[in-house]
């Protein structure tokens, strides 16, 4: 286990280097200087020309590389131009209603894919079964900002039901808190509850034909016996696979689903840096989001070696 | 009218971009396929490395550098998609240079890219065919949401996802201006989906039964 640990360990550190290097590039693709994109052309001259130096640009790029990243070494990854707090600061201060979307996104995402996967899979070619794949059909296909505004015209603006906007952190006031998510976590695990109904019922039908499965039939097992005790734990390591793969979307739909519903995450940080051409913060908080986006892909890979021990030995 | 003018937009969009990637992944893909070594290690961790970065998250801070419009959309989802192609041909490749006839031809006398073009491509196509069919409606759906925040395509040009974004304070009055383009969205992406499948089931000799 732990060798497996390392090797991932050694063969992220290669793409590690490419993906600062990358992002360090980032400021650079703009078509022009950065420096007059960020700045209204009413700033003063000896500003930017500060600005500039802060940020090293008036130096060949080789040297503005290793200046940046004997920085981001020390765990610095520069200020944002705007309120010129550290990018960490800025990340620290968002991280908890994202933390608190991907939980109960989750949660919701699990409730609903498993109990309807598994129905799928045990009534397979039923009505049941064609609407549950209409409805991960439905989840795939749905754009989640458009499904976050159905789920505002519905249950916000007509029924008046729930907030639309807004946050309030359900550590402090959990009912108002837990209201004000529902919304942004229905649209964010909704989508992820389509993909992983499909995956669980494909893989629980092909685990349904094993051999353990006749045997524990024959042993008299009641269907749900079988399915609970034997069949569902084999059927779960793909779950785990397309949980892994989708994490990256799932990113992507928490940026979105922020944007949205007005929740100061760390996804709506990076529209609001874009929109702001604060390029130092999106630099930063783009290295973050990859950073923590590698890491959790680490821990899928160590996760799914722990399920199934015949992946450790490879 | 701008809701036709959106469709275009939205289409081509989709179209163009997962036509540079398949193009761009390919050729990477063949390259490192082909040269093993080195080079192969160095393209395929420069897709790693892309892989790194959640899809919309790297489109957008691309797109922001690349400036907001249809060309810095296009080239940023572009380079979202490479990594899937370069890795689906480098696959091929491999499996297919193994094969008998590849030796056949090498010992013919013919050449590298002679053989890489006649012999390894042809027979390297269909799974690529497959994925950038089924790419097409993520990457119109990535699009949108570009669009949608405010980053893409921007007006007087308009598609779905900045004409949904537009109709946003509407809500309440005039649900049909975000519902409108919404469903040519919704209808266009599980349309795109069934002609994936279709396009998989017909050329992926795997899922034929």
């Amino acid at each position: 286990m732990g060798r497996l640990v390392l090797r991932r360990l050694a063969a992220t550190a290669p793409v590690l280097l490419l993906v600062t290097f990358g992002v360090f590039l980032l400021l650079h693709l703009t078509p022009g200087d950065p420096i007059d994109v960020m700045m209204a052309e009413s700033v003063d001259a000896t500003v930017k020309e500060n600005l500039r130096r802060e940020l090293g640009l008036d130096r060949p790029l080789y040297v503005q590389y290793a200046a940046w990243m004997g920085r981001l070494l020390q765990g610095d990854l520069g200020r944002s131009i705007r309120n010129g707090e550290p990018v960490v600061e800025n990340v620290r201060r968002r991280l908890r209603p994202s933390l608190e979307l991907a939980f109960f996104a989750m949660t919701i995402s699990v409730l609903i894919a498993f109990p309807v996967g598994i129905l799928s899979a045990i009534r397979r070619n039923t009505a049941l079964d064609r609407a549950g794949a209409t409805f991960a059909l439905f989840g795939i296909c749905m754009p989640n900002f458009l499904l976050a505004l159905l789920l505002i015209f519905f249950f916000g603006v007509t029924l008046r039901w729930l907030p639309i906007s807004g946050y309030t952190d359900p550590l402090e006031e959990p009912w108002n808190g837990l209201r004000s998510l529902t919304l942004p976590a229905i649209t964010l695990g909704l989508a992820l509850a389509a993909v992983v109904t499909r995956t669980l019922r494909s893989s629980l039908l092909e685990a349904l034909t094993e051999d353990y499965v006749r045997t524990a039939r024959a042993k008299g097992l009641s269907e749900w016996r079988v399915v609970w005790g034997h069949v569902l734990r084999n059927a779960l390591i793909p779950v785990v696979t397309i949980l892994g793969l989708q994490l990256g979307t799932l990113i992507g739909g928490a940026v979105i689903t922020e944007y949205v519903f007005a929740l100061p995450g760390v996804g709506r940080l990076v529209v609001d840096a874009v929109f702001a051409r604060d390029y130092p913060l999106v630099q930063g908080v783009v290295l973050l989001i990859a950073l923590g986006f590698i890491a959790s892909n680490l821990v899928v890979d160590v996760l799914y070696g722990w399920i199934d021990p015949r992946i450790r030995s490879r | 009218m701008t809701r036709i003018w959106g469709t275009r937009v939205s289409l081509l969009a989709g179209l163009v971009s997962v036509a540079l990637a398949v193009v761009s992944g390919s050729l990477l893909g063949i390259v490192a396929g082909y040269c093993g070594g080195r080079v192969d290690g160095l393209v395929m961790r420069l897709m790693d490395a892309v892989l790194s970065f959640p899809p919309l998250v790297l489109a957008l801070a691309l797109g922001a550098m690349l400036g907001a419009g249809l060309v810095g959309v296009l080239l940023a989802l572009g380079v979202v998609y490479t990594p899937t192609f370069a890795r689906l041909m480098r696959g091929q490749v491999l499996a297919i240079t193994a094969r008998d006839y590849v030796d056949a031809a090498r010992a013919l006398g013919a050449s590298g890219w002679r053989v890489a073009w006649r012999h390894v491509v042809p027979n390297a196509i269909n799974p690529i065919i497959v994925q950038a069919s089924l790419s097409v409606a993520f990457a119109i759906l990535a699009e949108a949401s570009l669009s949608f925040l405010g980053l893409g395509i921007q007006p007087p040009q308009a598609s779905w996802g900045s004409m949904i974004n537009a109709g946003r304070g509407y809500l309440q009055q005039a649900p049909w201006i975000v519902f409108g383009p919404g469903a040519a969205l919704f209808v266009t992406v599980v349309g795109l989906n069934f002609v994936g499948d279709a396009v998989r089931d017909a050329l992926d000799p795997r899922t034929r039964e």
